[in-house]
């Protein structure tokens, strides 16, 4: 257990550098924050002067020592365009984008497994009819589209949440069933097709013969093919923390961290954007050792390196 | 079905934008009509947006956008996806264990705000979206391939091949290549749907394509301050968009074997 934490922690350390590095090739080599900050029509001596004030006339190898110097020291100045701490923004965005997540994937575990669970064992042609259309449909509707209906449907026409914005947990509710949709339908497919095949193997044969009911043979097939659900549950989960929600959160005006990586990117605000990056890199490190956690409690064939 | 949606969407992105023309012109007199069946008249069976631009147009200017967005990002996704996998998992060693690597680092890293990054600070438009989403969706056709080469490694046909004395470069290419090709294809199609959906998601932020050109995600964006009085044009460019992809799911899903290769990337 021990050296998987300290590989994690190192690889987290390798992704971070690189990270830090990317963010100073787009926007001090490849990029051009000085003229895309400033109008078509401005004049060379504009340009000069701008460039001058970001500090973007200095030598390049002097940049990039500044800008790792003060990313190491996890400061990382003041946002350009609300000239409060970029660090503070990210601190008080990311609560809010955790709840999103908690209570979108919530819905997805809540309905997905038990659709997927009902699908898989259905014997009649209708359900399964039934239930691929939707999967199939939830696979398909892009999540901002499904916002935007949504505010159409139920805060337009019928007045029951409110539009956008953050508040009371009426708030929360379109934005987490718009933020569920795509991960809904990889869950039910994943759930029904493992579900399945688990199903046809010899040992459900067993249990079926030895007379136990068939909801405790299905507690038996549903524990094997809990590891590949569980795969794309937390890739989902880890992707919605990754930033995936700037979508979602630019259409309920939800003042999130993807919100913050749009704002950040769009005003070619420096500081903030290299502090969202780090931050969502560090969450999503620490996210995928908590899998990893699980992955050994759930399946202990991989704990002893047998997979 | 499927086939015919999609079918109808390469048509339109081929031929439609010479049999409906003026997707981007302004005419300030015909702003917001309704549909046909809603008000409209057939000079714009779609109706209008807030500009007066006919929603048809835009939808089959749109088409044109996302389906040469789709795949292209798709191609170059797979002309770094097949090779490096390919060879990773013929070769083995050292090669397969630098690759898997990388693998494991494009994983961690949200490419999300790669591409992000890339469209604000150094410029949208149709060939910089194509190579910005196609480098960082490699990562599936290199598994596909690196599958598929483990298995055909040990088969007789790759056996016979290295006996008459081929070089590996040409058993990938001459023996494994065209081998893959069925399966290639169905994940060919789920990644261009990844990457409409991509387009759309970027224009729709606007860090995509701009004005005067359009796209699907353009004009679902544009058409959001008339939300409360013109729902058309926030929700036929969405429809278009939306049955795309589900055109492309539900293609891959039929023919098979798609779902085999997403489970053995589980």
């Amino acid at each position: 257990m021990l050296q998987v934490f300290v590989k994690r922690t190192f690889r987290g350390l390798v992704l971070a550098f690189v990270a830090v590095n990317l963010v100073f090739f787009v926007v001090h080599v490849i990029g051009d924050p000085v003229g895309r900050s400033l109008p078509l029509d401005a004049t060379p001596e504009q340009y000069a002067a701008r460039a001058e004030s970001l500090g973007f006339d200095r030598p390049l190898w002097e940049q990039y020592t500044d800008y790792v110097g003060d990313v190491a020291r996890l400061d990382f100045g003041d946002s350009i365009s609300t000239q409060a701490p970029a660090m503070g923004s990210v601190l008080t965005r990311f609560p809010r984008t955790f709840l999103l997540v908690g209570v979108g994937m919530g819905l997805t575990a809540l309905i997905g497994i038990p659709t997927g669970v009902i699908l898989a064992t259905t014997k009649r042609r209708w359900v399964d009819r039934l239930g691929n259309s939707l999967t199939l449909t939830a696979l398909s509707v892009p999540q901002f589209w499904l916002g935007i209906l949504l505010i159409l449907v139920f805060s337009l026409k019928l007045g029951w949440f409110p539009t956008s914005g953050i508040g009371g947990w009426k708030h929360v509710v379109l934005p987490s069933i718009a933020l569920a949709i795509g991960p809904l339908g990889k869950t039910i497919q994943i759930t029904q097709v493992t579900l399945r095949d688990e199903l046809q193997k010899p040992y459900i044969r067993t249990a079926r013969a030895k007379g136990l009911s068939e909801g405790r043979v299905l507690y038996h097939a549903l524990r094997n093919a809990g590891v590949a659900v569980a795969t794309v549950f937390s890739h989902e989960t880890i992707l919605a923390l990754a930033g995936y929600t700037v979508l979602v959160e630019t259409v309920f005006a939800w003042p999130g961290i993807g919100s913050l990586i749009a704002e950040a990117i769009s005003n070619l605000d420096i500081p903030l954007t290299s502090a969202v990056v780090v931050a969502v890199l560090l969450v999503v490190v620490v996210a995928n050792s908590l899998v990893d956690i699980m992955y050994r409690r759930l399946d202990p064939r991989i704990a002893r390196g047998l997979k | 079905m499927a086939s015919a949606i999609l079918g109808l969407m390469i048509f339109a992105a081929v031929f439609g934008p010479t049999l409906v023309p003026d997707a981007g012109r302004i005419t300030l007199r015909d702003r917001l009509i309704e549909p046909v069946g809603f008000g409209g008249t057939w000079k714009h069976p779609l109706g209008t947006d807030g500009l007066g631009r006919d929603i048809l147009a835009g939808i089959v200017a749109g088409a044109r956008v996302s389906l040469a967005v789709g795949f292209g990002a798709a191609i170059v996704a797979a002309l770094i996806g097949v090779p490096l996998g390919l060879i990773a998992g013929y070769r083995g060693g050292r090669i397969d264990r630098a690759i898997g690597w990388l693998v494991d680092f494009q994983l961690a890293f949200p490419a999300l705000l790669t591409v992000l990054m890339i469209a604000a600070y150094v410029q949208a438009g149709i060939v910089p979206l194509i190579l910005t989403i196609g480098v960082v969706s490699w990562i599936l056709f290199a598994r596909f391939a690196r599958a598929f080469a483990l298995s055909a490694r040990e088969s007789d046909y790759v056996a016979a091949a290295q006996l008459a004395g081929s070089s590996t470069f040409k058993i990938l290419r001459r023996h494994l290549l065209p081998n893959m090709l069925s399966p290639f294809l169905l994940l060919m199609l789920l990644q261009v749907s990844g990457a409409v959906l991509g387009e759309a998601g970027l224009s729709f932020l606007g860090l995509g394509i701009t004005r005067p050109e359009t796209s699907w995600g353009l004009m679902i964006a544009d058409g959001r301050e008339f939300l409360r009085t013109a729902w058309w044009v926030v929700v036929l460019p969405g429809a278009a968009l939306s049955i795309t992809i589900l055109a492309l799911h539900e293609i891959s899903r039929t023919s098979g074997g798609a779902i085999g290769i997403l489970e053995s990337e589980a």
